[in-house]
């Protein structure tokens, strides 16, 4: 055994206990925090985290460890406070493009007072150098009165961001608006942050952003009570986050077991439902998150390999702006019309990068994509979900 | 090399991560100086036993054993 091998299956054991114990009390309102194997767990992933992220540190200048999350790194560059877990910051976006997602943050933000953070495989943009949109996750203090305001006025855009769809309580609005677009009198009353439905509210945007030229952007808003809770958080994870402004305490923790067994979780599920529905592209995202987290270096450095070589991400791009192409065309809006010129002039761009590159994938080159990630899929299931799998083995 | 880069070197060694972060990493490991590369040393070694630990505990519990005791009955292997 190679040096370098010795802790992958201590590290794999670990992580499969962690997914074990939220799975086993995953339905409990208390959970059970007190056996001495959770301590363990939990006194082992402060250390491995806390140590990853001080060496991490020691790359990254104005970057420091964070004390109070263990896994995570801060960087204060006034106006921008980022705060990275340090599984994504080789892959975090830097300088302009950082600059210029900060900016779009505070275009959406729904007041002075919410959370608003980077999420999704936007903190992996650069492992996935074609990504569909932009993600955030916000949370919002309900008590935040003057946020409802600004939550109904980031309805009507700026010349440069449109928001185009806001969904919540099981309602979903379109633009062009109608008169029974939401006020803030409606969000006040409606939003509610015990009510799982009426915790969270998606909104849509597609937006011109320096660096990224036109993307669509999306924010998933989570109520929080003045105490901090919601019944929406079961839809955020600590580990895909990286938030946007100076908070002290963050509502989820990467060294509680159950917390990082949930993301576990939540992604061998979402791995498993896209491989079903040969999603392979998503799947892989998927994968890229599962595996970094997991120190499962061997697929991390696979799946780069397999995305750089292939035009597959590309080739989806191209198909996402065509049809945001055909959205923004029925607008008859000064804005959209705008906004549709420059999505058409991108196209036109990436579609010549993709003929330079041999154009757009063929049946063969795609079903040969699909296989070598399926083959990802199986190796990396093998791995966190052990005798659950067929072919499978134990970690430890 | 100084022998503390060396140390760090080793004891990051024993952690898998992946190309991109080991690139990344051995620069930093070439720039940073004694005294933070062998408190460094120290807080990877302090994680690695952690780890092992952790594990040896978990595998002496029964393979699908879960960490809650008062949740066995609800697991589902």
């Amino acid at each position: 055994m190679s040096r370098k091998q010795r802790l992958d299956r201590p590290l794999a054991a670990i992580f499969v206990a962690c997914r074990d114990y939220y799975l086993a009390n995953a339905k409990r309102s208390a959970r059970q925090k007190q056996s001495e194997p959770y301590k363990q767990v939990r006194r082992c992933l402060t250390a491995s985290l806390r140590a990853m992220a001080e060496v991490h540190a020691a790359r990254y200048p104005g970057y420091v460890v964070d004390k109070r999350h263990p896994g995570y790194l801060v960087k204060f560059e006034p106006p921008m406070s980022v705060r990275v877990p340090y599984h994504v910051l080789p892959t975090f976006p830097t300088g302009d493009e950082l600059e210029a997602l900060w900016h779009l943050s505070r275009t959406i933000r729904s007041g002075d007072r919410s959370v608003i953070s980077l999420s999704g495989s936007n903190v992996l943009r650069k492992v996935f150098d074609v990504v569909g949109d932009v993600d955030f996750c916000e949370y919002f203090p309900v008590d935040d009165t003057e946020g409802f305001d600004r939550m109904a006025s980031n309805i009507d855009g700026t010349n440069r961001v449109a928001c185009l769809r806001l969904a919540f309580d099981g309602k979903e609005w379109r633009f062009p608006w109608g008169e029974d677009r939401p006020t803030k009198e409606v969000f006040a009353k409606t939003l509610d942050s015990s009510v799982q439905d009426r915790a969270t509210m998606k909104v849509d945007y597609v937006g011109d952003v320096d660096r990224l030229g036109v993307t669509e952007i999306s924010n998933l808003i989570i109520m929080v009570d003045e105490h901090g809770k919601s019944a929406g958080f079961v839809k955020t994870f600590a580990a895909q986050e990286a938030p946007l402004v100076p908070i002290d305490v963050l509502p989820n923790q990467m060294d509680d077991p159950a917390e990082m067994g949930r993301y576990v979780s939540w992604l061998i599920n979402s791995i498993e439902t896209l491989k079903a529905k040969g999603d392979m592209r998503k799947c892989l995202k998927r994968c890229a998150s599962l595996s970094r987290v997991v120190f499962a270096s061997d697929i991390s450095d696979d799946i780069s390999d397999l995305v750089s070589e292939s035009t597959i991400l590309l080739s989806h791009k191209v198909t996402e702006l065509e049809k945001l192409s055909s959205v923004l065309k029925l607008l008859s809006d000064e804005r959209s019309q705008r906004l549709h010129g420059l999505v058409e002039r991108q196209r036109k761009e990436l579609s010549a990068k993709l003929a330079a590159r041999g154009g757009t994938p063929d049946e063969f080159a795609c079903k040969r994509f699909d296989h070598k990630a399926i083959r990802i899929v199986s190796r990396l299931l093998d791995q966190v979900r052990p005798g659950e799998y067929p072919n499978s083995r134990r970690a430890a | 090399m100084t022998r503390a880069s060396d140390r760090l070197a080793n004891a990051l060694a024993i952690w898998p991560l992946d190309r991109e972060q080991v690139s990344l990493l051995r620069e930093a490991i070439a720039e940073i100086d004694d005294i933070r590369a062998d408190a460094l040393s120290v807080l990877l070694r302090e994680a690695e036993q952690a780890v092992i630990n952790c594990a040896s505990l978990l595998a002496r519990k029964t393979p699908r054993e879960p960490m809650s005791q008062k949740a066995t009955h609800e697991y589902r292997p």
